[in-house]
């Protein structure tokens, strides 16, 4: 139980817990999302890289110390409410006791481009098709149902799922989906197929539940329109 | 003992209080001292019976209206949101301010099912566009869930309403060894020239 290194950590919940302690929701880079106790009430930061020493049981792991491992990621204005975004997608969808590096890695990524002001929506929409990964249900864009490969003339319809079906009244453009899968973000048409068909994706494994965060991203003052 | 085990999962429902403290409370009040039981019984009563959220601000009031919604001395078109009950007393210990408040029990948390709703921001908002409020000042925490509410709120409403937010950084009286990294960092980029008087 001694000397076991810490692990890289993202705060993506936490709450108090009895009087001197708080109960966290992490994102861990080796173990997926874990719940962890930590004593002391000092404040514990979201969006703040952290190395984490924990320990004990895997349903109840204690978070020993909480080491600052980087500048913190300030997320002002509505950077914030797609930082929230982020982790309500985390703490919803990503599976615990697994390992995450990669996805991990795409989290960090993202933050720190939210922070520096690169235009939010090829971002958020690279870390969904990244998370969709991790889940095992990465869109496959590279044969349709059938396992034939993706023509740029075919329509398809999407499964709502991960998998694309040839259909001649399908109102996708193969041609589009070859663009999305070569991350071809810049592009208007592609990055308004890839928020529907990612979003589509992701309530599939949401279920019922919708994701509280969205809601933010509705303004009724014309001239404030915030992105998603 | 159906009687202890309702009281007990009902003194669990408190936040920070697990199984063990819940326990120890209920048997605290029902054989140690029975007449700091029947106080708390009665005055909890009372007190559900009597308080209310204020139709305005949705502060605790034994009125419909608040005695600060209702008091005609203070400028009613200056709001304050604060996140909770005890912000507000705080504020007001200060003596210096004299507009009103909006107590939104809270801020946005996604992950704990908290959203605008809850927090009655859209009551907020139509006290904005029924016209009167000329100022909202954002007195919320300074993480990022305090930054995201605030904003929300920001996105709604049009420029006829003035809108501030609290200066961040050090807190007075306190040696700069003793800060967070996260608050020094935001000390340090919202630093503020120093005025002399050279010119
Ligand atoms: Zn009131």
């Amino acid at each position: 139980m001694i000397g076991l290194p810490p692990v890289n950590a993202f705060v993506l919940q936490r709450t108090p817990y009895r009087e001197d302690s708080w109960l966290l929701r992490l994102f861990t880079s080796d173990r997926g999302q874990i719940t962890a106790h930590y004593r002391g009430r000092d404040a514990v930061y979201l969006y703040q890289p952290y190395h984490a020493e924990l320990q004990g049981r895997d349903d109840w792991q204690r978070c020993q110390h909480l080491e600052i491992a980087g500048p913190v990621l300030r997320l002002t204005g509505q950077r914030a409410y797609l930082a929230l975004y982020l982790n309500e997608l985390c703490g919803r969808l990503l599976p615990r006791w697994v390992n995450a590096e990669s996805l991990f890695g795409t989290y960090y990524a993202t933050l720190k481009g939210l922070q520096a002001g690169t235009p939010a929506e090829p971002l958020l929409r690279y870390f969904e098709r990244r998370l969709l990964e991790q889940l095992g249900f990465g869109i496959d864009f590279r044969e349709d149902v059938a396992g034939e490969p993706l023509h740029a003339a075919q329509r398809y319809r999407f499964d709502g799922c991960n998998r694309f079906v040839a259909a001649d009244d399908g109102e996708l453009e193969g041609q589009l989906l070859l663009a999305l899968q070569n991350n071809h973000l810049d592009q208007p048409a592609v990055a308004l197929l890839a928020k529907h068909l990612f979003r589509q994706a992701l309530s599939y494994h949401l279920g019922e539940q919708s994701l509280v965060s969205r809601e933010l991203f509705r303004t009724r003052v014309p001239g404030k329109g915030s992105q998603s | 003992m159906e009687a202890l085990e309702q009281l007990i999962v009902a003194l669990r429902r408190l936040p920070t209080i697990g199984p063990k403290t819940a326990r120890r409370l209920a048997l605290h009040l029902l054989q140690r001292d029975r007449a700091a039981g029947a106080e708390l019984a009665r005055s909890l009563s009372t007190a559900l019976d009597t308080l209310q959220p204020c139709r305005q601000c949705r502060q605790l009031s034994a009125t419909e209206l608040c005695g600060i919604c209702a008091d005609d001395e203070r400028d009613q078109q200056i709001v304050c949101v604060v996140e909770s009950l005890d912000e507000l007393y705080q504020i007001e210990q200060t003596g210096v301010f004299n507009g009103r408040y909006f107590v939104l029990n809270g801020h946005l948390s996604p992950l704990d099912g908290i959203g605008p709703e809850e927090l009655g921001i859209p009551q907020l908002l139509e006290q904005v566009r029924g016209g009167g409020i000329r100022e909202l000042i954002m007195a919320l925490s300074t993480q990022v869930e305090g930054e995201a509410t605030a904003q929300y709120i920001a996105d709604q409403i049009g420029p006829e309403v003035s809108l501030s937010t609290l200066a961040q950084g050090v807190p007075m009286g306190r040696s700069l060894n003793h800060l967070d990294p996260a608050t020094l960092s935001v000390a340090l980029s919202s630093r503020v020239a120093r005025q002399t008087d050279a010119e």
